[in-house]
């Protein structure tokens, strides 16, 4: 039951990044998809770093707060310095709509059952954007600047992925 | 107080940026006082008192991931990464606490030691400074 939430997240942004696969998205779509990607995951952050019980997963909400924070106003600085209108996308509305899902589920959790929610949704997250930024978004992007910043901050969500593993094998059972 | 001032003048002009082989404040003329030569030639060969290493926080990475640098040397952590990061000391010597989004930190190697090093915020990021 919990990993429902979860599962429909996952296919619905899967079923959303195919539907790109014909040319991809343009860059108005990818500023779009990388903002809204950030967001999603400050916003899981931000109830973890107040509803967590483990002192490391408290801390890692608030990293993640940080870092996408950080993260998305690179890209919103740069998207302003290219003139880019960020566009709506299905992509970007099936993250909105799986991180708000994300957020209303984990509000009806407590406890251990939130750390280990939190968490596992988190290792999903990350390696879904990873995946689609490696077969979508960095090869999709037009401008160079664009497809530079995607390669820049790739390896943040591999670090935040690597962690949030490691946080897994602590609390997830 | 001499040795001291003079000290801070090159540490100065290190730190200004200027090229390590023009930090003789008084150009000498080189073979033109053969009084002169096996001082000034002394002083070409050796190396600049200290010198600045500058390590690249970029992409989630410590570039170069080693430096080698000699008791006295600067290593300056810049980051270039859009997220903050740490440069902390496993073995004690040096923590930089969070460096903000373009900014920098200074570390002054004083003692010769292997300093292995991580991001306390991202354990997945490691480096090595390597004091001779």
């Amino acid at each position: 039951m919990k990993t429902v939430p979860l599962a429909l997240a996952a296919a619905f942004f899967a079923a959303s990044i195919a539907a790109h696969a014909q040319g991809g998205p343009n860059d108005a779509q990818i500023a779009a998809i990388v903002v809204t990607a950030n967001q999603v995951d400050i916003d899981a952050g931000k109830l973890a770093e107040s509803k967590a019980t483990h002192k490391d997963v408290k801390a890692f909400g608030k990293m993640m707060v940080t870092d996408h924070t950080g993260v998305n106003k690179s890209a919103k600085d740069l998207v302003k310095k290219l003139g880019v209108k960020p566009e709506d996308n299905p992509t970007a509305e099936s993250l909105k709509k799986g991180g708000q899902e994300n957020v209303a589920h984990l509000k009806t959790l407590k406890g251990d059952a939130f750390d280990k929610a939190y968490i596992d949704h988190e290792v999903v997250y990350h390696q879904q954007v990873i995946d689609a930024m490696d077969n979508t978004l960095i090869p999709s992007a037009h401008n160079a600047e664009l497809k530079a910043l995607l390669v820049k901050v790739r390896p943040a969500f591999v670090a935040h992925l690597d962690h949030a593993k490691k946080l897994q094998s602590e609390y997830g059972k | 107080m001499t040795r001291g001032r003079i000290a801070w003048v090159l540490a100065l002009a290190l730190a200004l940026g200027s090229d390590p082989g023009s930090v003789a404040a008084f150009p000498t003329k080189v073979g033109s006082d053969p009084l002169f030569v096996p001082q000034a030639s002394a002083a070409q060969s050796s190396r600049p008192r200290s010198q600045t290493h500058v390590v690249t926080i970029d992409g989630f990475a410590f570039k170069p991931p080693v430096v080698t640098v000699k008791a006295g040397d600067t290593i300056e952590w810049r980051n270039d990464d859009p997220v903050p990061h740490t440069a902390t000391s496993t073995s004690g010597g040096f923590d930089s606490g969070s460096i903000a989004a373009g900014a920098t930190y200074r570390w002054v190697a004083r003692k010769p030691g292997r300093f292995d090093y991580l991001c306390t915020f991202h354990t997945i990021m490691k480096g090595t400074v390597v004091v001779e």
